[in-house]
């Protein structure tokens, strides 16, 4: 697994596939999606798409592929490794979303939400595997939000397609396990060589998991704060755990397209409408309105 | 902005020892007979430092240096048509915008300002630009942006108080309610009704009335 591509600029998404096996393009396929990295503070969120050709499924079996979350790092490299060595019949295929991808995405003026960007980067997925050739007939997907509404979503999108999407997918079919360690394999390889573009001096780059909880990521968080800039782009700045600290600790920001304002909430009085308008003064060109043109008589 | 005298004052300086042409400038309030002017310390402006500027689609209550050189800058992408960056989370898109030709931009700072009004103020200039980077949410900015707008002002201004000669005869104004040509420059011409243009500026233009 590769990160190059990523690592030269990890502030947009990227797409990483393994090569297809010749297999999974002559005959049916299951695919199986899962993600890395929803929850912490810190670094980028990992989908990943794993597939094997149906007449190899018990091969799958034997490979011993297990939710990502209940093995240690080291056992999940080795079993990515082994994913590897299967190639003549297993591919996959990640989407990494950095940071500045999350943070951006939820705090547009048109609010993207985590689920619609999960949601959509696995329809993305399923759709590049499907451009590569791999002959999907069926699809288990680990859920984001409740099951029944995605699945229905996903086989309407992908009706030539088996789909089935549960909670705790990971531990219930070999090919989302496989496709949950390729995720966290990717996630973890992002964190630990993660290159900040930044210049952040003296601060030290022990940043524990980035769950919220950490005792090593909270640390870190207080330790990194800027005032006037908050955190590098490595920080997903739409986490309430984020926002707490530089709602207290950042100077305040505002911008055009905020609602809580309150003095431009106000209601104007009912009495100001039938008010004299001031006439005597002579109003400029709109032109000069327009572009934002005022006479300055002072500082 | 200020309009750019160096070449003449290097000129200047040149024939008379060194001597700067251009060492201060009044600034005059002129709305109320009480206000003091404000004393503009122009004396280090050749020698001044550029500046790198960046004009942020937000109000930072913040007052003073920030580290943008580790903070910013470093995270700048350059796009095929427009420069990327984040400020809080939130998803910047720049152009790169030039002051006027014959301006240059003045970045000025009052070390102390006076207690009372009737004192004079005195600013002094921290730094100059030549250009600035200009920043929207999330989408470009576009000529209709009222920056960039504001940055035709001083053509616009020059064209229209300046002399043409009209070689062609003009066709009859549009608006026969005290309409008038107003000669905008070498062969521009644009209408404007007698409530147009506000008192004080555009300087009058040549007026050619039906």
């Amino acid at each position: 697994m590769e990160l190059g591509e990523f690592e030269r600029d990890n502030a947009g998404s990227c797409r990483l596939s393994s090569p297809v096996p010749e297999l999974c393009r002559a005959g049916p396929c299951c695919l199986g999606i899962d993600e890395a990295g929803r929850g912490p503070v810190l670094g980028p969120m990992v989908y990943a798409v794993c597939y094997c050709s149906l007449a190899k499924q018990e091969e799958l079996g034997a490979l011993k592929m297990a939710d990502s979350k209940t093995l240690t790092e080291a056992e999940r490299e080795q079993l990515f490794g082994t994913l590897e060595q299967a190639r003549d019949f297993v591919g996959w295929a990640l989407h990494i979303l950095s940071p500045n991808l999350i943070s951006t995405s939820m705090q547009q003026r048109a609010k993207y939400n985590l689920n619609a960007l999960s949601h959509d980067t696995a329809i993305g997925l399923i759709q590049h595997v499907l451009d590569a050739g791999v002959q999907a007939v069926e699809v288990f997907v680990d859920t984001v939000g409740p099951a029944e509404k995605y699945q229905e979503k996903l086989k309407r999108l992908f009706p030539e397609l088996e789909v089935t999407v549960r909670p705790k997918a990971d531990s219930l079919f070999p090919i989302v396990s496989a496709a949950s360690i390729c995720a966290k394999v990717a996630r973890d390889r992002a964190v630990k060589n993660w290159t900040f573009p930044e210049d952040l001096g003296d601060v030290r780059m022990e940043y524990g998991s980035g769950y919220p909880n950490d005792p090593k990521t909270k640390e870190w968080l207080a330790q990194c704060l800027d005032p006037v800039f908050g955190y590098p782009q490595f920080v997903r700045f739409s986490w309430s755990t984020a926002q707490t600290i530089l709602e207290s600790k950042a100077v305040p920001v505002r911008w055009d397209d905020s609602e809580d304002d309150p003095a431009q909430k106000g209601t104007r009085s009912v009495l100001s409408f039938f008010a004299r308008k001031e006439s005597s003064k002579r109003q400029p060109h709109r032109f000069f309105h327009e572009c934002k043109l005022e006479t300055v008589t002072g500082l | 902005m200020h309009r750019d005298s160096r070449p003449r004052a290097a000129r200047g300086a040149l024939g008379e020892g060194g001597r700067p042409q251009l060492s201060s400038a009044c600034l005059w309030s002129k709305m109320s007979e009480s206000s003091s002017p404000i004393r503009l310390d122009l004396s280090s402006l050749r020698g001044a430092p550029q500046d790198v500027l960046h004009l942020l689609p937000c109000e930072v209550e913040h007052n003073g240096s920030a580290p943008v050189d580790r903070y910013f800058t470093p995270a700048i992408r350059q796009g095929s048509q427009e420069k990327s960056v984040s400020f809080r989370g939130r998803s910047l898109k720049g152009q790169e915008v030039m002051v006027p030709q014959g301006y240059v931009g003045l970045v000025l700072k009052e070390d102390q300002r006076p207690c009372t009004e009737e004192e004079e103020r005195t600013v002094r200039l921290k730094s100059t630009f030549g250009t600035l980077t200009v920043w929207n949410l999330e989408r470009a900015p576009s000529a209709d942006d009222g920056l960039l707008l504001a940055l035709n002002w001083p053509g616009i201004a020059e064209a229209v108080s300046t002399d043409v000669l009209l070689s062609c005869p003009l066709p009859p104004p549009q608006n026969s309610e005290g309409g008038w040509w107003r000669v905008l420059g070498p062969g521009l011409a644009a209408t404007a009704t007698t409530k147009g243009w506000g008192a004080r500026s555009p300087p009058i233009p040549q007026r050619l009335a039906y």
